[in-house]
């Protein structure tokens, strides 16, 4: 970010955990500033769990160091951090209130009593439990634990909420509405949050920035727009979004790449420089790719599937050399190709994405 | 149908040996003593009730509440850490740690607490140990001291089992969650994992206690003359008295005493 270093709140240097044989984070830096959504994307076992837990203090770095607000507090226990965890299964106290639940870490804290009740209903307001402090966790719904599990998790004003797949255990419809609130509860406390989640969609819509995690390492840090339209490698191109890659061949490099790709037939034209001559992947995104053959770049095949979803419908093109396109376009574009038929696609040279073999 | 098949040897069971002896102590109770075998004479007289209404039953009672309180809180104090040692174990030295705790169970009852006489008694291996650090003899065996150390020593295991079975169901995630509220290792064991461990605890309690109450062999061989506990009464009533109404009657109410609250805890657990 762009802040000075006055307003980095989490300092990551080079975090190295081993279990085992297993390398759970293999040198892992990272700055965080004073009010960002953070989202650490990844998929299981890529470390973003533990890299989290280690932020909390649940577990203790090989090497490397974290400090917060410019503290070091590599060292420190759990309960000595000045950062309040979340946890994927909520861990709400079976054999406490709701309003007890998130009493709890005010009462580590030496709160008076009327002080800690004040704030529990504030805290209870704030989550739209109004009412519910004498019930138990154990009577609520899952959204309803959910949201004990943030008030509990706020409750301290941590200088930074960490957020462990937060979502995950709500149904869909509930989980997008959840999502928006969340990211609209961030924004109005201004606290920094860090939320880990596998679900790339969410980490697009929720994240002031991303940070993309893979075997332990952090393979790409960005807004979601950078993660989208300069994706680090292949791997994050199809992660997220779900890009076309195909193989291509670079003919020109710079100033502008021209690429030779087996099942097209012109040269394709970029509007970057190709990162490396000889072989590298292209990537396109479907919803930039156009039906018919009116366009900079044409691609002509055979179309081959069609799934429809409402809003958009996504065709699946298969190209003479085998390998396929899917195109995304919005589903009253009035075409009527049926499978089987031929179908060209087009795009212009700045939807081509260049990336490293 | 079938469910009462496989559940019929169980009642059976418990009717025959539990039940029906019961009710023949019942019976007794309500009989009175008489010359002959048995030496009971079967009528409704509440005679021995009001026998057993005597200030040297209730001290009899007392005492034993004080041995079984006394033994049962000793056991939960010494079980707990043992329990969550146990349990807090790694998975592969488990089975070893519980085996030691029940491996006593392997030599007889009576074996082992005629060792304890011979740790305890004057002259013996106890005295011998201070005398070898220069402290005077204990004079433990037959005191009260040495009935609770008795009991304490052979119902421990009992106490241990519930508590670890309840202590290995651990949620590490509530613990952490306290500990990243704030909470000390020594407040998360006592705000999190001691309140959680209570299911635990009561039936361990009540696995202790009740056959404390009344235990007989113990306070026999340990306690001496001093340690008058109901079970050595029912004993002197029953063998040397032959009064078996007096000693059914202490029979009758000590269970009905006993059964109380257990009933009373299972009947909460059933409504949770």
């Amino acid at each position: 970010m762009a802040d000075g270093p006055e307003a980095l709140l989490l300092w990551i240097e080079a975090l190295r955990k081993r279990y085992g044989a297993v390398e759970a984070l293999r040198g892992v830096s990272l700055d965080i500033a004073a009010g960002e959504l953070f989202v650490l994307l990844g998929g299981s076992g890529s470390g973003k769990t533990t890299l989290l837990r280690t932020i909390a203090g649940f577990e203790r770095p090989d090497a490397g160091r974290i400090l917060l607000r410019g503290e070091d507090v590599t060292a420190l226990p759990p309960h000595r951090r000045p950062v309040n965890m979340m946890f994927q299964s909520y861990a709400l106290f079976p054999h406490l209130k709701v309003a007890e639940n998130i009493a709890y870490g005010l009462r580590r804290m030496g709160l008076g009593r009327a002080e800690r009740d004040a704030k529990v209903e504030r805290l209870l307001d704030l989550v739209r439990l109004t009412g519910l402090g004498d019930r138990r966790p154990d009577t609520l719904s899952g959204g309803q634990r959910q949201r004990v599990a943030l008030a509990r998790a706020l409750a301290r004003e941590p200088a930074l909420l960490l957020l462990d797949e937060p979502l995950s255990a709500l149904d869909r419809s509930l989980r997008e509405e959840t999502r928006e609130e969340l990211a609209a509860l961030q924004r109005r406390l201004g606290m920094a949050f860090v939320l880990v989640t596998h679900d790339q969609e969410e980490a697009l819509t929720m994240a002031s920035r991303i940070g993309v995690m893979r075997d332990g390492l952090l393979v790409q840090v960005g807004t979601p727009r950078e993660l989208y339209e300069q994706p680090a490698d292949r791997e994050l191109a199809t992660f997220i979004g779900g890009a076309n890659v195909l193989a291509a061949e670079v003919q020109v490099a710079a100033p502008d790449a021209v690429l030779l790709v087996p099942g097209i037939t012109k040269l394709v034209r970029a509007a970057t420089e190709a990162p490396a001559d000889g072989q590298i992947w292209l990537a396109l995104r479907p919803e930039r790719l156009r039906l018919g053959a009116d366009g900079a770049n044409v691609a002509e095949g055979v179309l081959e599937g069609i799934s429809y979803r409402g809003d958009v419908v996504t065709r699946t093109v298969r190209l003479p050399d085998g390998s396929a396109l899917r195109a995304t376009t919005a589903a009253s574009d009035g075409a009527e190709p049926r499978p089987g038929d031929a179908l060209a696609l087009s795009w212009s040279p700045d939807a081509c994405i260049l990336l490293r073999a | 149908m079938n469910r009462f098949l496989v559940l019929a040897p169980a009642w059976v069971w418990l009717a025959v040996f539990q039940l029906l002896p019961l009710l023949i102590v019942l019976a007794v109770s309500l009989g009175e003593p008489s010359e002959g075998i048995p030496p009971v004479a079967f009528r409704l007289s509440g005679a021995s009730y009001a026998t057993i209404a005597d200030v040297f039953y209730l001290r009899a009672l007392a005492q034993s509440l004080r041995v079984a309180g006394v033994a049962s809180l000793a056991c939960l104090l010494i079980g707990y850490p043992m329990a969550l040692a146990i349990a807090r174990a790694s998975a592969r030295r488990r089975p070893l740690l519980l085996t030691l705790v029940i491996l006593p169970f392997w030599t007889g009852f009576l074996l082992r607490l005629t060792a304890w006489v011979g740790l305890l008694k004057d002259g013996g291996w106890l005295d011998t140990a201070l005398g070898a650090v220069g402290l005077p003899p204990a004079h433990l065996l037959y005191t009260p001291a040495a009935v609770y150390l008795g009991i304490t020593y052979c119902y421990l295991p009992f106490m241990v089992l519930p508590l670890y079975a309840r202590l290995t169901r651990r949620e590490i995630a509530l613990e952490e969650a306290a500990a990243d509220l704030g909470a000390s290792p020594w407040r998360v064991f006592a705000t999190v994992t001691l309140p959680l461990s209570i299911p635990g605890v009561i039936p361990g309690l009540l696995l202790v206690f009740i056959p404390a109450m009344g235990e007989y062999v113990i306070p026999e061989l340990l306690g001496g003359p001093g340690v008058e506990t109901i079970g050595r009464v029912l004993w002197s009533e029953f063998f040397d008295n032959r009064d078996w109404p007096t000693a059914s009657a202490l029979a009758t109410v000590l269970t009905v005493a006993l059964v109380l609250p257990a009933a009373a805890w299972q009947w909460r657990q059933g409504r949770r």
